[in-house]
């Protein structure tokens, strides 16, 4: 909050930036709501965010087979952009059910029982769900957690897991899942070096964000105010990038948080993710056997691995829904995890 | 006094979160009303010209010009403000409000609307100007605009992109309109450094 009042002060768009001070000011408030919420709350208090995301990913799941969809679309819109759960994007319900997912397979590793299968199921949904957006960004930020998860785990549990993860990915090769086809396509297209078409043409959000960041490292230039600069720098690749000329699409966000953050509050701000990043990460009682306390410390490192990597190829700190959920899990790691 | 301390600092943040809640609670229903306007506006552009449609646009012009008050960084209320002048067949205060919203987001559509605008207040070199940017920063625009003025703006964006696709890239030639979309097409500003033509 400080070095966003800090950064709107010195933001070349005030008037946006002080918009943003509201947003960066609500999430505060947001986080602290959620540490106080779920301090002396048994472990099941975590239904609350996961109930939500297992609605969308039902939802996701029954738009993607055409069975059900609660919104209208114009006929030309392909089905990827009509699998949207009850938000706006494919990827932005991709990015609101990465921190869920690893949520879901921690509890279902930390239980026994009935509530093993609950949160077992909880994950298998949001896990399908995830696959269906075929938002590859969500999905490699949830393949980096597993991994993290898998090495932290006894032997015999991440065997298990790995067992449940390559049927899985068989299983989606077998049926010729929509997912695979596209990580072929992308793939195809990183390895021919056209990393425009790679990314969707992000390159150019990200390399205007990059000059952002050059032509104002401390400070960037200013909350929010991306968007606002994206039009000239944009037209300032075109020497050096003449396809992008005839592109269509501009960026209001950079799809990558990080760059955006560099361009937007400078090195300063980005010097504060990852503080909060890492101080996610190493907040965990080694000792402690109660079920809150080894909640964290099974999530705590994959789920801040999640948030690093989800941030490199999209934009959830900008998306209520995907902030939220990413502030509630901080706040019940913060409250639960003590000092490491 | 400490008790009279603590009651007076809960009263005083009760007082701010209430005043909060409310202005989120008006900004929300100020996002409820620009779509509902937006519609209103487009059934008005099917009959521009009826005395109906005048007084309906009169209407939605305070409308608007509240929401403004309460989201001033709201860009859509500025443009369907500016929509609305154009039907009150006010179109150099459209863009005013064109102008306006490009120094919150500088859209490619805004620098259409803006060359329509000019173009009713009979400003043609202005228009073209507008034009000219709007073709710059998104291409597909060229399509759209109005003749005679397409020619012009075809003259002057058509050799840019050649020269780039045919590798013969002209030193500085994309300065002058990264100044125009700084500074909206007003003068000398900051702009990118990072030009690198």
């Amino acid at each position: 909050v400080v070095w966003t009042l800090i950064t709107t002060l010195t933001s070349t768009q005030r008037l946006l930036s002080a918009e943003t001070l509201v947003w960066v000011v609500c999430c505060a408030m947001f986080f602290l709501s959620a540490v106080a919420l779920v301090e002396w709350r048994s472990v099941h208090i975590l239904l609350l965010p996961l109930i939500p995301a297992v609605v969308n990913a039902v939802i996701v799941i029954l738009q993607r087979q055409q069975i059900w969809n609660p919104f209208v679309f114009t006929a030309d819109m392909s089905l990827r952009l009509r699998t949207i759960g009850l938000l706006g994007n494919p990827d932005d319900v991709g990015a609101l059910l990465v921190v869920p997912v690893v949520a879901a397979v921690v509890l279902m590793i930390e239980h026994r029982g009935a509530l093993r299968f609950l949160y077992g199921t909880m994950f298998g949904i949001i896990g399908a769900a995830l696959l269906t957006t075929e938002t590859l960004s969500a999905l490699v930020a949830a393949g980096a957690a597993m991994l993290a998860l898998l090495l932290r785990m006894p032997r015999k549990i991440a065997l298990v897991l790995m067992l449940i993860v390559a049927l899985s990915i068989g299983a989606g090769l077998a049926v010729h899942l929509p997912i695979v086809e596209r990580v072929a396509v992308v793939t195809r297209l990183f390895a021919a070096g056209n990393l425009h078409a790679a990314t969707s043409a992000r390159t150019q959000s990200y390399l205007a964000a990059w000059r952002m960041f050059v032509d104002h490292p401390v400070v960037g230039v200013g909350p929010g105010c991306f968007g606002f600069w994206y039009v000239p720098y944009w037209v300032s690749l075109f020497p050096s990038h003449p396809e992008f000329i005839l592109v269509t699409d501009h960026f209001a966000e950079s799809h990558n948080d990080h760059l955006q953050i560099l361009a937007t509050t400078g090195l300063g701000g980005y010097i504060v993710f990852w503080a909060a990043l890492w101080r996610l990460a190493s907040r965990r009682r080694p000792a402690d056997s109660e079920p809150q306390a080894r909640f964290v410390r099974t999530f705590a490192v994959p789920s801040a691995i999640a948030v690093g990597v989800l941030t490199l190829g999209l934009f959830p700190l900008e998306l209520a829904a995907p902030t939220s959920v990413i502030l509630y899990f901080a706040g019940v790691v913060t409250s639960w995890g003590g000092h490491a | 006094m400490k008790r009279v301390l603590r009651i007076s600092a809960a009263a005083a943040i009760a007082v701010m979160a209430v005043l909060f809640v409310h202005r989120l609670w008006q900004r929300y229903a100020c996002n409820l009303e620009e779509a509902d306007t937006k519609r209103r506006v487009e059934r008005l552009y099917l009959d521009p010209e009826s005395i109906a449609s005048h007084m309906a646009a009169h209407a939605l012009v305070a409308r608007v010009t509240g929401c403004i008050e309460i989201e001033p960084a709201g860009v859509g209320q500025y443009m369907l403000r500016a929509a609305l002048f154009r039907i009150l067949q006010r179109p150099d205060d459209a863009v005013a409000d064109y102008r306006h919203a490009l120094t919150i987001d500088r859209r490619a559509e805004l620098y259409m609307n803006i060359g329509d605008a000019e173009m009713e207040s009979g400003h043609q070199e202005e228009a073209v100007d507008a034009f000219t940017l709007a073709a710059l920063t998104q291409w597909s625009f060229l399509a759209e605009i109005p003749e005679p003025q397409r020619d012009r703006v075809s003259a002057a964006v058509t050799p840019l992109r050649d020269a780039f696709f045919g590798g013969r890239p002209i030193p500085g030639m994309f300065h002058e309109f990264q100044e125009r979309i700084v500074t909206g097409g007003k003068g000398p500003s900051h702009h990118p450094s990072g030009t690198a033509d």
